[in-house]
């Protein structure tokens, strides 16, 4: 059986092996040494070690031919190599992803870097591949888990839906953590536990993670089990999660020594109105969540705001129809070869500040399938340099629009050029005062453009008292000749009735134009 | 015979020729088919060599083309073809060579050819780019349309004109933290107590880049993140949350026991001061470049440098695999 932290090192440099030897003991492995091909040979067989570290230019027996002496040899058949050699030499049978070649010179932190990697590789024989998999339909998650909980395995089972994918992690059958999408923990899992459709795949490999579920996989399980099924008994009387919903009370009201969910929806509450945006950005599981805020409505530490014509969130809203996301997807497909990157476009939100990102993301929260990234509010608060993921468009046939807010200023221009793959479009913002900083935001657009050919549109966000036809027309003439616009170009005036505006333009200029990857 | 092929160890069966320009577009027109029909990649470098001020004589001129070419031969693999794409430019064809398998090609043959030409006088310099079929072109005709239209910006790139190939890599560093740029592709700006610009803004860079791996799990590249406090960087957490990915990420800086088993990246513990005060990001794929360099001033504030120059990304990553004695891999 082979030693599980033995390392033979097979070198022909007495001092290379004394400071491989010395380096390797001080991370806790065990060494064997040979000097030459023949002695690696009777090592080798003898003592079965978990990787064996080979000159390529042994005596006796060179590196190549030891390799291919105990790759035939059953007892030593398994046992990972790791070469080392002055230069680049062929070698008959080299196992790509398993035996490793490196070259002199040696950084000691990379050749423990490779070994653990082989390790690793090793003992979840060999390169990963999928040990148990197949549909949701003919297995519940619930049964999986249970099972590999049995069995005691250890790796990562991966769940694929039509447009999400998460993962589960396991240790000795235990549940370490879950993910799906930007939430891990309970959450993530009990989200997973509802899911019927889709592929599930395990695949055995030690996993590194920190334990973050401390319950055993039994009782969260049940526990999961115990939610979904309140969560469906209770749902009418849990608030739409479009509602939108306010505190009455300041956090500091709140008295002592109660829950402490209640403290962190509260706080939520300050940046979400929502009620799905709160449930999303909780740490608490959704059903802990809707059933608080539930509570909190009957108790009326909360109430619920009446939306204002423009905020009218109504599911019948109908932002794209099928066949329209349907080009846009063809189009970005067409714009990108890379066929694993087709699931997501990009849209760069340039501003001249970042409260006007934040302004311009309420609006966005009309449009069906918009969903606000929790770390908005961090960018929009950014007086200059906003940088970072505002929110994500859901478009039919999972593609996602993923909508970046950008910095103006021509000292960021980097960041234009090295993330604008998959880039789509372009949404340019500024108000009154920002308008003085005008050139840098054409500057910013000129150069965006040079580098990727998309469709642009421009943003005005007037103040209250700006809604004079004259006054406008005067902005709309002065930002047209700064954007080198034509007349029948338009720049959308920032409010709720032009924000679907926004987007039709976008993509209907992506759709009909013949837009070609720079 | 088995024991002939060995003897041999890496060297040709064959030896190599360099082939004329009608050879090598022929050879090229049938790689595209042969690699549009099994749908597989490949890739062609061009290769310039700039010096050559005066004109040689026809003698010297032999002797110059053949201490290249055999330079050349030694350097590529047996299956790859090598020639003349015109009167001036050498041209390769790498079967089976993804975008970043010919940037490896392309640091072997500078290698060998500066080794070659140490002594020339005058000095001459080798210049090289690539195209990689089907992403750069759908020809042979594309692929060097492209591959040339890189040389060009190439010679014009930050890494080119500053004549960082001949500085060493803390050189390079100091460089571009000490000196003012105001580009919309190389830019300076500073950050911490007192700027705009707080640390975290870093972070946030850091964590984009993440989100760009993770996005497209499938994608090839490679990220070094060096950081002071590496535990501190907030985006190891996502790492450690997701499936395997094909971008190569590695973590640089003082030892922590705790990121020995980190997922998703290598830690590379590098016992240097100056990584103390000066941090630094390198991110390259397919698509595109980004470098971050940063260097800690007094009073918590930061002098920083960013550049979205593919070239200079790779010239970096290269020059730090070199002198810190690493794989030399992308």
């Amino acid at each position: 059986m082979a030693n599980k932290d033995k390392i033979l090192l097979a070198l022909k440099n007495d001092e290379e092996i004394k400071s491989f030897a010395t380096y390797l003991y001080s991370l806790g492995y065990e060494t064997a040494t040979a000097k030459d091909g023949g002695r690696a040979l009777e090592a080798a067989i003898a003592e079965s070690p978990a990787i064996i570290v080979a000159d390529t230019d042994l005596p006796v027996i060179n590196g190549d031919r030891l390799f291919q002496i105990l790759r035939n040899n059953p007892h030593t058949s398994k046992i990972p190599f790791l070469f080392i050699s002055d230069a680049i030499v062929d070698i008959k049978g080299f196992r790509s992803g398993i035996d490793v070649f490196l070259v002199r010179p040696l950084n000691m932190e990379e050749l423990h870097g490779r070994i653990k990697h082989t390790l690793t590789v090793k003992d979840s024989g060999g390169f990963a591949s999928g040990e148990i998999e197949g549909r949701l339909r003919q297995m519940s998650l619930a049964d999986i888990l249970q099972f590999l909980h049995l069995n005691k395995k250890e790796g990562v089972l991966k769940i694929t839906s039509a447009d999400a994918a998460g993962n589960v992690f396991i240790k000795e059958g235990q549940i370490y953590n879950a993910a799906v999408g930007g939430v891990e923990k309970e959450k993530a899992l009990f989200r997973l536990l509802q899911w019927t459709e889709g592929k599930f795949e395990f695949i055995p490999s030690p996993i590194a993670v920190t334990k973050k579920i401390s319950t055993s996989t039994g009782n969260l399980l049940m526990e999961g089990m115990r939610q979904i099924d309140e969560f469906k008994k209770s749902q009418e009387e849990f608030p739409d999660k479009k509602a939108l919903v306010r505190a009455r009370v300041e956090e500091g009201q709140l008295p002592q020594g109660l829950q402490p969910i209640i403290y962190e929806i509260i706080e939520l509450l300050k940046t979400y109105q929502r009620v799905e945006d709160v449930v999303e950005n909780a740490t608490y599981t959704d059903y802990e969540v809707y059933k608080t805020i539930a509570g909190m409505l009957a108790k009326g530490i909360l109430e619920e705001v009446r939306a204002k014509a423009g905020d009218a969130v109504s599911e019948t809203v109908e932002f794209l129809t099928n066949d329209q996301a349907i080009s846009i997807r063809e189009k970005i497909i067409s714009r990108f070869s890379d066929p694993h990157s087709l699931s997501a476009g990009k849209v760069f939100l340039i501003a001249t500040s970042g409260p006007l990102i934040g302004t311009f993301v309420e609006f966005c929260r009309r449009i069906p399938g918009f969903t606000v990234s929790y770390k908005s509010s961090y960018v929009s608060n950014a007086k200059e340099n906003p940088l970072g993921l505002v929110a994500t468009l859901k478009l039919y046939g999972g593609m996602e629009i993923n909508i970046f807010a950008i910095p103006s200023i021509k000292h960021m221009g980097p960041l234009w050029k090295a993330f604008s793959s998959n880039l789509i479009g372009l949404i340019l913002l500024w108000d009154e005062e920002g308008g003085k900083d005008i050139k840098e935001l054409v500057a910013a657009k000129q150069d965006i453009l040079v580098n990727k050919r998309v469709p642009v549109v421009h943003v005005f966000a007037e103040s209250a008292g700006e809604d004079v036809t004259g006054v406008r027309q005067t902005f709309n003439l002065k930002y047209k000749k700064a954007f080198n616009l034509k007349l029948d170009e338009p720049i959308f005036k920032m409010d709720a009735e032009m924000i679907f505006e926004i987007f039709y333009s976008l993509f209907s200029t992506l759709i009909k134009e013949d837009y070609v990857s720079a | 015979m088995a024991t002939d092929s060995k003897s041999h160890g890496h060297k040709k069966t064959v030896p190599g020729r360099l082939y004329d320009t009608f050879f090598v577009s022929e050879y090229g027109k049938i790689e595209s088919m042969r690699a549009a029909r099994y749908s597989t990649q490949f890739s062609i470098l061009l290769m310039n060599i700039d010096g050559m001020d005066s004109p040689l004589r026809d003698d010297e001129a032999a002797g110059f083309v053949k201490k290249i070419s055999n330079s050349i031969l030694d350097a590529i693999r047996p299956c790859d073809v090598a020639g003349m794409a015109d009167d001036r430019q050498v041209a390769i064809i790498l079967p089976e060579t993804d975008y970043f398998g010919a940037l490896i090609a392309i640091r072997k043959i500078t290698k060998a050819l500066s080794s070659t030409l140490t002594y020339e006088n005058p000095p001459k310099k080798v210049v090289m780019s690539q195209a990689t079929f089907p992403k750069d072109g759908k020809g042979y005709g594309a692929l060097i349309s492209t591959a040339s239209k890189r040389m060009i910006d190439k010679k014009d790139s930050f890494w080119e004109k500053e004549e960082f190939r001949n500085k060493l890599f803390w050189e390079i560093l100091g460089d571009m933290s000490s000196t003012t740029y105001k580009g919309f592709e190389n830019s300076s700006f500073d950050l911490g107590g007192g700027q705009t610009l707080s640390e975290s803004f870093i972070d946030q860079i850091n964590e984009l880049i993440v989100r760009e791996i993770t996005q497209a799990p499938h994608k090839r590249g490679i990220a070094f993140f060096a950081s002071k406090k590496l535990s501190a960087l907030p985006a190891l957490n996502t790492l450690g949350h997701i499936g395997t990915l094909s971008t190569k990420v590695f973590l640089i800086g003082q030892s922590e026991d705790s990121l020995r088993d980190i997922k998703n990246a290598t830690p590379l513990f590098l016992d240097d001061p100056r990584l103390r005060e000066t941090f630094f990001t390198f991110y390259l794929t397919e698509d595109s470049g980004y470098s971050l360099i940063c260097r800690e001033n007094w009073g918590a504030t930061f002098s920083c440098f960013h550049s979205a120059d593919p070239y200079l990304v790779d010239g970096l990553i290269n020059k730090f695999q070199l002198e810190y004695s690493l794989q030399e891999q992308l």
